[in-house]
């Protein structure tokens, strides 16, 4: 098991990969279809991840403490219990709020020198 | 979810993509591989419900290169740098052995499996083609007299291979199209109904038979090839009708002509023979008595009957099967080509990881 180190700064920048999981995961706590999906959607169908992409981040994530498997299961009646939820621990809501700043900081420096419009 | 799930191409998708999943470290399987075969599950029904087969190709076009890049990654992360040298250079031989089979096997699968696929569909959309045999005997038109008065005659050692240029001349052959009439027919077929030019068909007659000599006989085999299986018996027959047809009235031609010189001749004898010294008019005589001899040899041959000179031992049949594409011919060509490209994929994979080898990646996180 990895120490996870307290200073969020210490994981930027993150892999797109990693953005995007740890993104899909701040509504709440979802299995990996529904990361899946969530990285689709929120990406135009863009990004679409693999099996091996998806379960390799989310390996990393939980060894960096940055998510945890969620206890909670569903209800067998509405979805396979055998499904594994995952959800932002502490450090990696502040993570990805840090990562989402650096972004957000980015954008304004391409604003300010114009290569990109103003939000509508 | 409008499309009806074939259970059997998801299923199949999932079997193939649960023994890709030995290429993982066997922790990373043991912790991960369910949850990665139900979440491709899953993306096979959201892709067959997107566009059915093909929807379910492009899935495995990202998924191949994930699970190869992913699993390469997972083993080289399972390299735990605490670990003392004598072991990491166990683990790295490992991983190294493990990846690089697992790459080989994994490319060498996909590449093998590809190479038949595509040979079969090949194979099951080529034309077929029908073949059918005639054989015919030749024998020489002096042979005959040979046999028929006993006097010997030298072997002509040209005259086999003079029959086949003769057999697919345009002499012969013109007489095929004109009595099959190829032109009209051909033209329909593959023309919309519009008449091929005589030398059109022409083109397509000769790459279309086949001659072979018998060894140690008089026979000569003729071979047509069609997709119909009765019109490639009627063009290997007609060949070997119009081959006889054509020695029939070359041997009439040639008495004719012998006959006519018989009475030039003898006209010209009767007319000088008192002019003539003795020593001329027994030159004509001699003159006249070959021509007679060869009237009589002519005649001879012409009264045989036209077997004689060409006799058709065996009519061409229709072919039961196709010949042509020959089907588990090909599949194991695609087969054996598969496995020599699936090795060279597989080999230059690995030179891939030994490339990578030299610089692991930092893990992302």
């Amino acid at each position: 098991m990895v120490n996870a180190p307290t200073d969020p700064e210490s994981f930027l920048p993150l892999t797109p990969a990693v953005f995007h999981v740890l993104l899909a995961l701040a509504d709440g706590e979802r299995h990996g279809y529904a990361i899946m999906q969530e990285v689709a959607a929120s990406t135009d169908g863009q990004i679409k991840m693999g099996p091996g992409t998806l379960y390799g981040t989310l390996k990393r994530l939980l060894e960096a403490r940055l998510i945890a498997e969620s206890a909670a299961r569903p209800d067998p009646a509405l979805d396979d219990e055998r499904r594994r939820y995952y959800r932002l621990t502490g450090t990696g809501e502040q993570v990805v709020r840090a990562e989402a700043q650096r972004y957000a900081g980015i954008v304004a420096v391409a604003r300010g020198k114009k290569l990109i419009g103003k939000p509508a | 979810m409008s499309r009806p799930a074939p259970s059997r191409a998801i299923a199949l998708s999932e079997y193939v993509f649960q023994r890709l999943l030995r290429a993982y470290p066997r922790a990373h399987r043991d912790a991960y591989g369910e949850a990665m075969a139900q979440l491709f599950r899953d993306q096979c029904r959201d892709a067959w419900a997107e566009s059915a087969r093909w929807g379910l190709a492009k899935l495995w076009l990202r998924v191949l290169p994930d699970v190869v890049n992913t699993s390469i990654w997972e083993h080289l992360a399972n390299l735990n740098p605490r670990k003392n040298m004598g072991n990491q250079l166990a683990n790295l031989f490992r991983f190294y052995a493990t990846a690089k089979l697992a790459t080989f096997g994994t490319v060498f699968v996909i590449v093998f499996l590809l190479t038949v696929c595509v040979g079969t569909v090949i194979t099951f959309i080529l034309p077929e083609s029908y073949a059918s045999t005639a054989r015919i005997k030749v024998e020489r038109d002096d042979a005959i007299l040979a046999a028929e008065t006993g006097n010997p005659v030298a072997y002509d050692p040209y005259f086999l291979q003079t029959t086949f240029e003769l057999m697919q001349s345009d002499l012969i052959l013109n007489r095929v199209i004109t009595n099959l009439n190829l032109t009209m027919v051909w033209g329909k077929k593959y023309y919309g109904g519009n008449i091929l030019k005589t030398s059109e068909a022409m083109q397509i007659l000769k790459g279309r038979i086949s001659l072979m000599p018998i060894r140690n006989t008089k026979l000569i085999s003729i071979t047509a090839y069609d997709e119909e299986k009765n019109e490639a018996a009627a063009i290997a027959n007609a060949v070997a009708e119009a081959y006889s047809a054509h020695r029939v009235e070359s041997n009439r031609e040639r008495i004719a002509a012998i006959e006519q010189q018989y009475q030039a001749e003898e006209k010209l004898l009767q007319a000088d023979a008192r002019q003539l010294s003795t020593n001329e008019l027994a030159q004509h005589q001699a003159a006249v008595q070959t021509l007679l001899t060869k009237i009589e040899s002519a005649r001879l041959a012409a009264r045989m009957p036209d077997e004689s000179m060409v006799e058709i031992v065996d009519t061409a049949e229709p072919g039961r099967l196709p010949v042509k594409p020959n089907k588990p011919l090909n599949i194991c060509i695609s087969a054996i080509l598969g496995m020599g490209l699936g090795t060279v994929a597989g080999g230059v994979a690995v030179l891939g990881i030994s490339l990578l080898r030299r610089s692991p990646p930092k893990p992302a996180v």
